[in-house]
């Protein structure tokens, strides 16, 4: 008997008595009880959830995570001659030397880093919502993935390469959301419309969360029911006035209608989650997105326009250098557009000051919103919107206007070595104290198996590719072939972690010294180590290993997870090589 | 009822639900079916050792965007007021990524719908099924037909009104607003007439039963399936 047959047939029994009280309730009770079977045994996949920043334009990560220089004895070579005098545009702080401003590289191990070298930033303090808080406490939960590339330029080919590291398989997202059984499953904010690259072998697309100002908002808005009031109630007192009826005719046609077409069961999957969300009613989302939403910002501002960072601002004369010809190019431009011309004799504490860190905040507070409230396993956010990363204003213009809302952009081809170093310093001070924040909010609190939030959760910072950083200290170019990424993980507590090796030389002229070039990692054939290699580590810190990771033939995992402690191969333990 | 007479009932029942759960039919976040499926389907190739057999556990098909949503509930219950517009611009027209179609950013009533960027204009004409799509699907057919009015522009559509008997006719005509190109099964039939007979015992109007048919009709996936 076909099932369709067999629904039109056996189940003229169950609907003849479904005028029945009782019976109608022991039906529903049998159907909720599939309904928590079903989610009790999908709830306890292996996955850690994932969380991806993804920072498009690629922004300079030189203070913060595109590591150069990790073991005293690696190799490093300055650009032009070791001259100290120089800039440097891969700075990791700035500093005041013979009355002339300069940004060098200078990298320093912290008491949490376990001896390998960090850039001085992570020695920052930050302020969190209940606590000081060093940025050094994340590293122990910490890895980077550098050295990898890509042999053709391009914004949005290489940001594909990040995503979904190889072509026809699930990007990383997507295969996390394939092993997810939560609500949500996968969540994108905002519209990542041509930059995403989101697949699923279950071909479960991503709910997307367009308002990137109020995303929990989009979310819950259609689960607030209609009152009286807007005189569109009448469905939802027909629904709560003859319950048993109307949930029967419901569930009846849910099981019938187009039951035999392939498409229905994905349908059916999403209607069957909405209707879940709506009983929620999205009650106290938003209060807590609010409180949340001040929160993050009150914490990004904060390690933002810290006027006292270690390693950036202080005793460092950051005025503008009148030698310097600001029309042009130059350690002291700064990109807006095009490059904005400062002022001579102005203090560049004025981005610092009034810098905004554009839906950092937001996003921050949207990935807390569905992590706390196990909403979704696979979630993509974009900081900044398309490539925005920090408004500015009153920055003195050489013309002596001051604009208002100068937008620095994530791809910062104009930004000098020491604007940048100034203000990507400033950024990831506030970035990094987001995730600790997050951190903490998740480490009070457990999932619904369980498990400790912040152990069960992965979060990827990934860009385009890495800044290819001129010798001239002009500026920054394309680095797709000296990609990195990091991520950041309760699931391990020994780190940090770095994989991939990198050149001591740089790649040619214009882009000299260890500016992370890539370089090969033994046993694996691509030169440079691919996106796949990257994507691989990946999954295996995800908890996606075996069968599950999708990269498995093409590139072997090197790192692998257990009881807390994360162990890497010799072959990919991250070097500097000559 | 003597529990004697019960019985055959509740085997009904119980073997209906059995039998459904056997087949591809999600439940709440996805389905334990589909996890046996998958696992039965994991199976070597020899050609290719290690390669995980692809697992087509489900599969999306084309269903309509924004604007084909949009027409279906506008050729429906419009009836000369802006209510349903409105409507249709608040939960479908703005949700671009989730229905398919994006905003137009040279359209100063569709701008708001780009949320201050371009981004949504790239949003792609055909989407897939998602929950947050279906949130806003439902959300647009219960502030819809929750409205006063929406049951006679409907049966209006179908040279009925909502005083007209709940026959097989009549619901089949129904029906048809949202399914174009299918007739409902008598199953289906079944299960309205037995909703409307509930509703009746109830006390509930005429008018009230239809607009429980409408809803119910409104809600199920099958319509957005071309």
């Amino acid at each position: 008997m076909k099932r369709r047959d067999f629904l039109k047939y056996g189940a003229g029994a169950g609907a003849a008595m479904a005028a029945s009280p009782f019976v109608a309730h022991f039906y529903q009770a049998l159907l909720d009880g599939v309904i928590s079977k079903a989610y009790a045994v999908e709830a306890g996949s292996n996955a850690r959830r994932y969380v991806s920043f993804n920072f498009i334009g690629a922004p300079s990560r030189f203070t913060f995570d595109h590591w150069l220089k990790t073991n005293a004895n690696d190799p490093f070579t300055y650009q032009k001659d070791n001259d100290a005098n120089r800039t440097q545009q891969v700075a990791t702080t700035l500093q005041t030397s013979g009355g002339m401003t300069n940004a060098v590289y200078r990298v320093e191990a912290t008491p949490s880093s376990r001896g390998v070298l960090v850039p001085i930033l992570w020695q920052n303090t930050v302020q969190l919502s209940s606590r000081t808080a060093r940025l050094d406490e994340l590293l122990p939960n910490m890895a980077v993935i550098r050295g990898y590339g890509h042999t053709a330029d391009g914004h949005t080919g290489n940001n594909t390469l990040q995503q979904a590291p190889i072509a026809g398989k699930p990007s990383i997202a997507g295969a996390v959301a394939d092993a997810s059984r939560r609500r949500l499953e996968a969540v994108q904010c905002p519209n990542a419309s041509g930059w995403s690259a989101y697949a699923s072998d279950r071909k479960i697309s991503p709910n997307v969360l367009a308002n990137y100002m109020d995303p929990v908002s989009e979310l819950t808005a259609p689960m607030r029911p209609e009152g009286p009031a807007t005189g569109r109630h009448l469905t939802q007192e027909l629904k709560d006035n003859h319950k048993t009826a109307m949930e029967l005719a419901r569930d009846r046609l849910k099981m019938h209608i187009n039951s035999d077409r392939t498409g229905t069961e994905a349908l059916r999957r999403a209607r069957d989650n909405a209707e879940e969300l709506m009983k929620t009613a999205g009650e106290n989302a938003i209060d807590a997105w609010n409180e949340s939403v001040v929160r993050y910002e009150t914490i990004v501002m904060q390690a933002f326009r810290d006027q006292n960072a270690i390693g950036f601002t202080q005793n460092v004369n950051l005025t503008v250098d009148a030698r310097t010809n600001v029309d042009d190019s130059s350690p002291w431009s700064i990109q807006s557009g095009g490059i904005a011309s400062l002022q001579e004799g102005q203090n560049l504490l004025q981005i610092v000051r009034t810098g905004v860190p554009f839906i950092v905040a937001e996003m921050f507070a949207l990935v807390e919103f569905l992590l706390l409230n196990n909403l979704a396993s696979s979630i993509e956010v974009q900081p900044g919107v398309g490539t925005n990363t920090i408004n500015i204003n009153g920055l003195t213009m050489r013309d002596g206007t001051t604009p208002t809302n100068i937008n620095i952009p994530h791809d910062m081809h104009a930004s000098g070595a020491i604007t940048t170093a100034l203000h990507t310093g400033a950024y990831w001070r506030g970035v990094g104290a987001c995730i600790l924040e997050l951190r903490d909010r998740l480490m009070a609190s457990n999932d619904e198996n369980g498990n400790n939030q912040w152990e069960n959760t992965v979060l990827q910072l990934m860009s385009d590719f890495g800044r290819a950083p001129r010798s001239s200290g002009t500026g920054s170019d394309h680095g797709f072939y000296m990609m990195a990424t990091s991520l950041f993980t309760g699931a391990f507590t020994n780190g940090p972690h770095v994989m991939g090796n990198v050149r001591a030389s740089g790649k040619d002229a214009g882009y000299e010294g260890t500016v992370g070039y890539h370089a090969p990692v033994p046993g694996y054939t691509n030169d440079p180590a691919a996106p796949s290699f990257m994507g691989s580590q990946v999954m295996h810190i995800v908890g996606l290993t075996g069968e599950a990771n999708p990269y498995k033939n093409f590139v072997a995992a090197g790192i692998n997870i257990h009881a807390g402690v994360a162990t890497l191969d010799d072959a990919i333990k991250g070097k500097v090589v000559a | 009822m003597k529990s004697r007479s019960l019985l055959p009932l509740l085997f009904g029942v119980i073997t209906l639900s059995s039998f459904q759960n056997c087949a591809q039919n999600g439940f709440a976040t996805g389905s334990d079916e589909v996890l046996s499926f998958t696992e039965s389907s994991s199976q070597s190739d020899t050609n290719h050792p290690g390669e995980p057999v692809p697992k087509f556990d489900s599969f999306q098909e084309p269903i309509i965007n924004k604007l084909y949503i949009s027409e279906v509930m506008r050729s429906i219950f419009k009836s000369g007021d802006g209510g349903v517009e409105y409507l249709l611009d608040r939960w479908v027209m703005s949700n671009g990524p989730n229905f398919g179609v994006g905003c137009d950013l040279y359209s100063s009533s569709s701008n708001a719908y780009c949320y201050g960027g371009p981004s949504n204009a790239n949003a792609a004409t055909r989407t897939n099924a998602t929950v947050m799509r279906e949130l806003y699907r439902l959300k647009i057919c219960n502030t819809i037909i929750g409205a006063g009015g929406s049951v006679a522009s409907a049966m209006t559509k179908v040279g009925l009104t909502p005083a007209s008997a709940v026959t097989p006719e009549n619901l089949t005509k129904v029906y048809n607003l949202f399914y174009r190109t299918q007739d409902p099964s008598s199953f289906e039939i079944e299960t309205f007439t037995q909703l409307t007979t509930s509703l009746e015992s109830e006390g509930v109007n005429r008018t009230e039963q239809w607009r429980a048919v409408l809803i119910t009709i409104c809600e199920t996936t099958g319509w957005q399936q071309f």
